[in-house]
């Protein structure tokens, strides 16, 4: 269960989407796929997807190229690029089944891919009156219907209020666990910190990262970090713990500190507080450090 | 410096896109205005600033009727709702030298303006050929361009990649520094957890809360928190810790702890880690407390 | 800051925006091919020379109305739908500044821009005429009068409807549709009734032209009944000078008050 990108370039003109990506994520995780607007990160998914032809390089699924053995590269692959528009007169049910006769597959499982999405109560509703967060379930739904091993998903919370996002975020937690590769683009860090076991960053069509986020935690400690108290401690207490560079009051009992880059100092920093008897409850950096990772090896959006 | 609505009501026939909302605002704060998509966020942001008229109630702005003294109440107010497009032959240095000069704004900064959304190298190109993030930029700067007091903005960071989103957080929490006061609609809760003071949620255009963002935080507290060390975890060695309910290992650094409710349970575990010499550089509950509220006070699109 | 001098800001800022958009080129390039065409054809079918100065002015000055009407489209038919469309409308909306101030600022943008595509048009007849007999008959400087009033009027009138749409698109069809169809149906079937046409601008717009006739300005007839046989009666009328301004003043007015009442209680939804 891999996926693999071999000197994988794209090629437009003289501007290259993507530029000899080489990489290979494998085993049941979710790796989340970041980086700005026009990096190539859609580039890529569609290459892999065989919506485009690379210009030089292959993109492998599972030991065969998709570009020279489409059909078996593709067989365990479900992609969902975009929230699609559903007939909106048919049920997840229908939907469903016709996803599953289009596929020709056998081993259709209409009713565990509506459980996997938490839509199983819904599959005689009309989907016409959906959110977009329910429609992109049953999109997620209609991909997992052949029981695919591995899923490509781009952005796939874009445009959805809290609870879309939410409902997705779950979703993708039980496919995990129902041992499958996830693949996903996000432009949302925090969601990614959460959700996703590893993380690749490009830019400008080019790989700058591929790390676990513990690794990611560790390597970019960054400065700052986010600690939530029971009651709130003498700040000049904090100010002097050796490394702290400066204390910020966010609200009422929470914390922000920045504090000098280097080895161990956000763990030093918690240790002297908690023997410095500070009541913390939290000690939240997960997503600064994905996003310090991020800055630090990453420009904005492309605009050439 | 304040915004108040009042019975604020907007009705499009037989559906209320707002009804009867009251809510006041006050002060250099951020406030967090949440609700599913067709909830009325976007409605009540436009009643007040003059884009709709109301069908029934005020919007007041520093005490000036929006409805009725449109120009003093609209004086101290940058505005950011949906994306606008600009006149494509006009340069962002021009487009905002205009608004300024229209204004009769006295404290303009056009450079500064620039330079905070990180677009002043652009200052002298036509803006019809920039993509959706970079007008999302001037849109900002045009709201931040007169200096106003208060700022209302509509999911400011909306199509923006990791680095656009954090910039325009950073603007925002300078905003705050420097005395302003900022109302804006977001669907991203860790956006909104990380810069505002106060929340408010709003769906089936009612008002459902508005509250300092720490009382949500831990009236949602959860009970499960994940924790990742520089060292090996042993998960067996956590199970003794008093209070832990679960342990779940995810890799060899990272384990989920689930707890009896309670923040000093939480405190206490932390304590017990790192005493049982497990060094913990990240400690966080699973779930945002801001997610855990929203979903258990709203529901989904409204259609 | 009062009203006015932010309704002078913001024209200017559109003016700008107009002179260096691509539709004033094209409208330019149209007005350059039609002066091309109409010296060339008279040079070389006609004889200028030998004709009145004021037969050649007035040759010259036949395009004006299409112009007009032409121009008014460019700058005026989807000025206002434009701004919902193209979310123009958000950036300026919310600002401390009331809505008649954006649309009257906007329309004297349009007036100008607009005003000099006639004025740049008049002058290459000034020149034109002046070439062949070495002076331009006055009639020709009341021609150009009525055709700016007519564009002034026009254009308000093209405003109007542009408020009453939000897609760009279709407020520029509609009033093309209306300029160069509807009303020239309305005044060829209005022949057959007897009836004067008052309430047509394009009726009112003949004047522009109608100033070259006869010896003395105005020397041209009010009503003339034609009988071409089958017991069809045909009459034509033509506007008094006074008569066609008055017409044009009347719609400057009304489009005016209604365009701003639409537009002030007009959402940005």
């Amino acid at each position: 269960m891999y996926l693999e990108a071999v000197n994988l370039t794209k090629r437009y003109g003289k501007f290259y989407a993507l530029n000899d990506l080489n990489v290979k994520v494998e085993g049941s995780k979710c790796v989340g796929y970041l980086g700005p607007n026009g990096a190539g990160k859609t580039t890529t998914l569609k290459l892999f997807t065989s919506l485009l032809r690379p210009t030089r390089g292959e993109a492998i699924i599972n030991g065969h190229s998709v570009q020279k053995d489409k059909v078996q590269a593709l067989k365990d692959v479900a992609a969902v690029v975009e929230t699609p528009e559903l007939y909106p007169t048919f049920t997840p049910e229908e939907i469903l089944q016709m996803s599953c006769a289009l596929r020709s597959v056998n081993k259709c499982d209409i009713k565990h891919a509506l459980e996997e999405v938490g839509m199983y109560e819904w599959r005689n509703k009309r989907v016409g009156k959906f959110s977009k967060g329910m429609k992109q379930r049953i999109a997620l739904a209609a991909a997992l219907v052949g029981n695919p091993e591995i899923l490509i998903l781009d952005e796939p919370t874009s445009g959805m209020d809290p609870r879309g996002m939410a409902e997705i975020r779950e979703v993708i937690r039980n496919m995990k666990k129902s041992q499958r590769l996830i693949f996903m683009s996000s432009h949302l860090l925090s969601e990614v910190a959460e959700v996703c076991d590893e993380v690749i960053m490009i830019d400008r069509g080019k790989f700058v990262l591929h790390s676990s986020m513990d690794d990611v935690i560790k390597r970019f400690g960054g400065n700052s970090v986010y600690v939530t108290v029971l009651e709130m401690p003498d700040m000049a207490k904090i100010e002097s713990i050796p490394g702290v560079k400066s204390v910020e009051k966010v609200s009422e009992n929470r914390l922000n500190i920045v504090y000098e880059p280097g080895e161990d100092a956000q763990y030093r920093i918690l240790k002297e507080l908690i023997y410095a008897g500070v009541k913390v409850t939290e000690y939240n950096a997960a997503k600064q450090m994905l996003e310090n990772a991020y800055l630090k090896l990453i420009g904005g959006d492309r605009n050439d | 410096m304040d915004l108040e609505a009042k019975a604020l009501t907007k009705k499009y026939g037989n559906f209320y896109a707002l009804r009867g909302l009251d809510l006041k605002v006050k002060g250099a704060k951020c406030v967090g205005y949440l609700g599913p998509n067709g909830a009325g966020k976007t409605t009540t942001l436009k009643l007040f600033t003059h884009l709709l008229n109301p069908t029934g109630g005020e919007a007041l702005i520093n005490g000036y009727s929006v409805q009725k003294e449109m120009k003093k109440a609209l004086m101290e107010v940058g505005t950011l709702i949906e994306t606008p497009d600009f006149y494509p032959y006009l340069t962002p240095e021009e487009l905002l030298t205009m608004l300024c000069r229209i204004r009769g704004a006295t404290k303009c900064d056009v450079k500064h303006a620039l330079e905070e959304v990180g677009m002043y190298e652009w200052r002298n190109k036509r803006v019809g050929k920039f993509s959706k993030g970079m007008k999302q930029r001037i849109a900002l700067a045009a709201a931040l361009v007169a200096n106003p007091e208060i700022l209302i903005l509509d999911e400011p960071t909306t199509g923006m990649d990791p680095r656009g989103m954090a910039e325009i957080r950073e603007v925002i929490r300078d905003l705050k520094k420097s005395q302003r006061l900022i109302f804006m609609s977001s669907h991203l809760l860790s956006e909104v957890t990380e810069v505002c003071d106060e929340v408010a949620m709003l769906d089936h255009g009612t008002l459902l809360l508005h509250e300092p963002i720490d009382v949500v935080l831990e009236r949602f507290r959860g009970n499960v928190v994940e924790v990742t060390a520089l060292n090996k975890i042993d998960g067996e060695a956590i199970k003794g810790i008093k209070g832990v309910v679960s342990v779940e290992q995810i890799s060899d650094t990272r384990v989920r702890i689930g707890f009896d409710d309670g923040a000093q349970t939480q405190h206490a575990i932390l304590s017990a880690l790192m005493q049982q010499g497990v060094d913990v550089v990240e400690y966080r509950s699973v779930g945002m407390a801001l997610e855990k509220a929203y979903l258990e006070m709203i529901g989904g699109d409204t259609k | 800051m009062n009203d006015f001098e932010q309704m002078l800001i913001y024209s200017r800022y559109q003016f700008r925006n107009y002179v260096r958009a691509k539709r004033l080129w094209i409208l330019l390039l149209i007005t350059g091919l039609v002066i091309a065409l109409i010296v060339s054809v008279n040079a070389y079918f006609g004889n200028p020379a030998s004709e009145t100065a004021k037969k050649t002015a007035s040759t010259f000055a036949s395009f004006a109305p299409t112009l007009v009407v032409l121009t008014a489209l460019f700058f005026g038919g989807d000025a206002i739908a434009s701004e919902y469309q193209n979310k123009t409308g958000y950036f300026l909306l919310p600002n401390p500044i009331r809505r008649y101030v954006i649309l009257w600022g906007k329309y004297l943008a349009s007036l100008a821009a607009g005003g000099l595509v006639v004025l740049i048009y008049y002058l290459s007849g000034t020149v034109y005429t002046y070439y062949y007999h070495s002076t331009v008959p006055v009639e020709y400087w009341y021609s150009l009068a009525y055709a700016l009033v007519f564009l002034v009027s026009l254009l308000s009138l093209t405003y109007m409807f542009s408020t009453f749409f939000k897609n760009g698109a279709v407020a520029l069809v509609i009033v093309a549709i209306l300029y160069f169809f509807v009303f020239n149906i309305i005044d060829g079937v209005i022949q057959l009734t007897g009836i004067e046409p008052w309430f047509s601008i394009t009726y009112a717009a003949n004047i522009i032209t109608l100033v070259f006739q006869g010896s003395h300005m105005g020397d041209y007839p009010h009503k003339t009944v034609l009988h071409p046989g089958n017991g069809i009666t045909v009459t034509i009328y033509n506007p008094y000078l006074w008569e066609g301004l008055a017409i044009m003043l009347g719609y400057l007015i009304i489009s005016a008050i209604i365009s701003t009442i639409v537009f002030e209680k007009k959402e940005m939804k």
